[in-house]
């Protein structure tokens, strides 16, 4: 039986939109997340930074003291802590996504990482060969 | 002018084109690397094999449940490299105008190593001087 929190990882960092661009950079050059959620004061998320849009900035000459929220993504995917297998197998086959922010009735809980759901796979694989 | 060889990372995880698929995610997993490049016995790229390749491999309905796959079954073979000797500048902009997440480099048409997001990330937030 599939369940979702094995694979939710809940001690995540993640910021507000109001921090600066530098600060985000910060947080994802010391940690070994992917994808930093950007929340609001109420824990939804608003929109998601990753390595490569800070690389983007950077690289473009911008400011790196900007507010988060000029480089953040706002449109992004989320998985619903009541989802299926299925459901989150897709969400990560169909585009290239490394992590993504895991919600529950519209508020953060977690991110699920790609290599964690390959190791779940992998392992409902050989548990079923034995 | 800072060039791939002052940032590339040479210790990473190398894969073989005939391994069996199952003990190259188990490789991928132990080195915690999110892709990883398949090499020729001479040290020439064979491919990449990307979490991206292996995700789309459990709902690949012919080669997804199939004993006996091997890396060369799922990696890309298409690889874009950078030299040794290229400006990271160059390298970025093949990071992000390929949305990739690392790039193979390379010297006299051999692997060399990878430099990856994280570690250029790294580089740039470095305060200059």
């Amino acid at each position: 039986m599939f369940d979702i929190k094995e694979l939710i990882r809940n001690d995540i960092a993640f910021i507000d939109s109001h921090c600066r661009l530098s600060e985000a950079a910060g947080v994802l050059c010391v940690s070994d997340q992917l994808v930093l959620p950007v929340v609001n004061e109420c824990l939804e998320p608003v929109g998601i930074v990753t390595e490569r849009d800070v690389l983007a900035w950077l690289c473009s000459g911008k400011d790196r003291k900007a507010k988060v929220s000029g480089c953040m993504r706002t449109e992004f995917a989320t998985i619903d802590d009541r989802a299926g297998l299925i459901d989150v197998v897709y969400i990560f086959a169909e585009e290239n996504h490394r992590e993504i922010p895991v919600v529950s009735d519209g508020v953060l809980k977690g991110l699920i990482r790609r290599d964690s759901l390959i190791k779940y796979m992998i392992d409902k694989k050989a548990a079923a060969k034995m | 002018m800072t060039e791939s060889r002052d940032i590339v990372r040479t210790d990473v995880l190398c894969l073989e084109p005939q391994m069996p698929i199952e003990q190259a995610i188990e490789l991928m997993r132990q080195n915690n690397t999110t892709a990883a490049p398949v090499l020729n016995g001479n040290d020439t790229i064979a491919g990449i094999l990307a979490e991206f390749d292996i995700i789309r491999m459990f709902i690949d309905p012919e080669n997804g449940g199939k004993e006996g796959t091997t890396v060369r079954d799922f990696m890309t073979e298409e690889v874009v490299t950078e030299q040794i000797d290229s400006d990271i500048g160059k390298v970025s902009l093949c990071l992000l105008n390929n949305h990739f997440e690392q790039v193979p480099i390379v010297h006299n048409g051999k692997f060399v190593g990878v430099i990856n997001r994280k570690d250029l990330l790294r580089f740039m937030m470095e305060p200059a001087g």
